[in-house]
């Protein structure tokens, strides 16, 4: 029965998966096939009624990066313009989260093989971090800052440009 | 990073790089002499590509490295386009590189391995593929963490955020989404950060690194400043 789906682009089976802490969760094939570690499993029909268990991704991400590939995979081909630009609406929207959400997601999103979504939280960690000040990045990342003032002072001469500012002169590091 | 994996692939085409393995880890040696007994820990020289690449996947290659293999695999339209070397390699990886590992004897012990069950049906594929070969890899999955010296690569859900222990393949993707100077400017905030931009290896050196006066001095200065780190 199942064989009988496989050729069918659009099969709507839906697939289970576990996180680490035994929720189950259920999408879409052509969702989980956005995750590359998820294809694979389909193809090796590893994936069963019971739901194929990610043991280092936890239900909160992960119940995230299942409304990411259902949404995703539902508007995959032949988007229009104001598709795409919902999509990217989403997109901005979705990734609004706190570090330690983020850090989840970076993380799982590497593991499930999610490529979009990888690029997606790669960006948001980038501009977090992009035109901040040592100390704000320190707040940001809850970053302990273990060198003396000594210490850092000689980094910042190593590589002396980088902290420089032309204008305005404020003290960056 | 990857000096490791160019050893791991030199390791497994069977190259002269021995592994070692010295309380619980693995200790890559590019002059083994095999004849000397190694004082410490089992010398891993001469054994099949896929033990050394167990070890080596120990190493830390991570996941993000597992993927790519498998896409190499998957990409090659022609089954000679990989050697066997590379397949053996690549199934280790997928068993092994998954997640955490111990390479012991031939059997390769799997973690609280979620990809267990895929790597079950990469290897049988494999066999399939090569019925005369004997692909020398087993796997159990461990049903206690101690049974394979979990050491993993990085720990989602934890209280604390560490983007520092980010594989080093994403930390790569971060840098590479920020200015040189942005880049080189995260070695400030902490002992770890320090020189986490250094093993990014693409040096970007453009507009922002020669703004103002005497710009050809101040990029040649910049850009010696960064390579001799």
């Amino acid at each position: 029965m199942a064989a009988a789906t496989d050729d069918a682009g659009d099969s709507n089976e839906m697939i289970r998966v576990v996180s680490s802490d035994g929720e189950h969760f259920e999408m879409p094939e052509a969702a989980a096939n956005l995750s590359l570690v998820l294809r694979h499993m389909i193809e090796d029909d590893c994936a069963d009624a019971a739901g194929i268990p990610l043991a280092v991704v936890a239900a909160k991400p992960l119940a995230k990066i299942v409304d990411y590939c259902t949404k995703h995979a539902a508007k995959s081909s032949g988007l229009t313009i104001e598709e795409a630009e919902e999509l990217k609406r989403f997109d901005a929207e979705f990734i609004e989260v706190d570090t330690d959400m983020l850090y989840d997601l970076l993380v799982a999103a590497d593991f499930m093989g999610v490529e979009g979504l990888s690029k997606l939280a790669v960006q948001r960690t980038a501009d977090l971090i992009k035109g901040k000040t040592p100390e704000q990045n320190r707040e940001t990342f809850g970053i302990v800052n273990d060198f003396t003032p000594e210490e850092e002072e000689e980094i910042c001469k190593e590589n002396e440009w980088a902290f420089q500012i032309t204008k305005p002169p404020s003290r960056l590091c | 990073m990857l000096a490791r994996l160019r050893a791991a692939s030199d390791a497994a085409h069977g190259l002269d790089v021995c592994v070692r393995h010295v309380d619980d880890d693995y200790v890559l040696l590019y002059d083994c002499d095999c004849r000397r007994q190694h004082r410490h820990g089992r010398c891993l020289h001469g054994c099949s590509g896929v033990r050394v690449a167990g070890g080596l996947v120990r190493l830390g290659t991570g996941v993000d490295h597992v993927r790519r293999a498998l896409n190499r695999y998957l990409d090659a339209d022609k089954d000679d386009e990989l050697s066997l070397g590379d397949k053996v390699f690549i199934a280790a990886d997928v068993v092994i590189g998954a997640y955490d590992v111990v390479v012991g004897g031939i059997d390769v012990v799997v973690g609280v391995c979620d990809l267990a069950e895929y790597a079950r049906g990469a290897l049988a594929r494999l066999r399939r593929m090569y019925p005369g070969v004997v692909i020398p890899i087993s796997f159990r999955i461990g049903k206690n963490k101690g049974d394979c010296h979990p050491k993993r690569i990085q720990k989602p859900g934890t209280k604390e955020v560490r983007f520092e222990d980010l594989p080093e393949d994403m930390q790569n993707m971060i840098f590479s989404k920020l200015p040189m100077k942005e880049t080189v400017r995260t070695s400030v905030l902490s002992s770890k950060w320090r020189h986490m931009w250094k093993i990014f290896p693409k040096l970007r050196f453009d507009g922002s690194t020669m703004r103002g006066e005497y710009m050809l001095e101040k990029l040649v200065g910049n850009v010696n400043a960064v390579l001799k780190q």
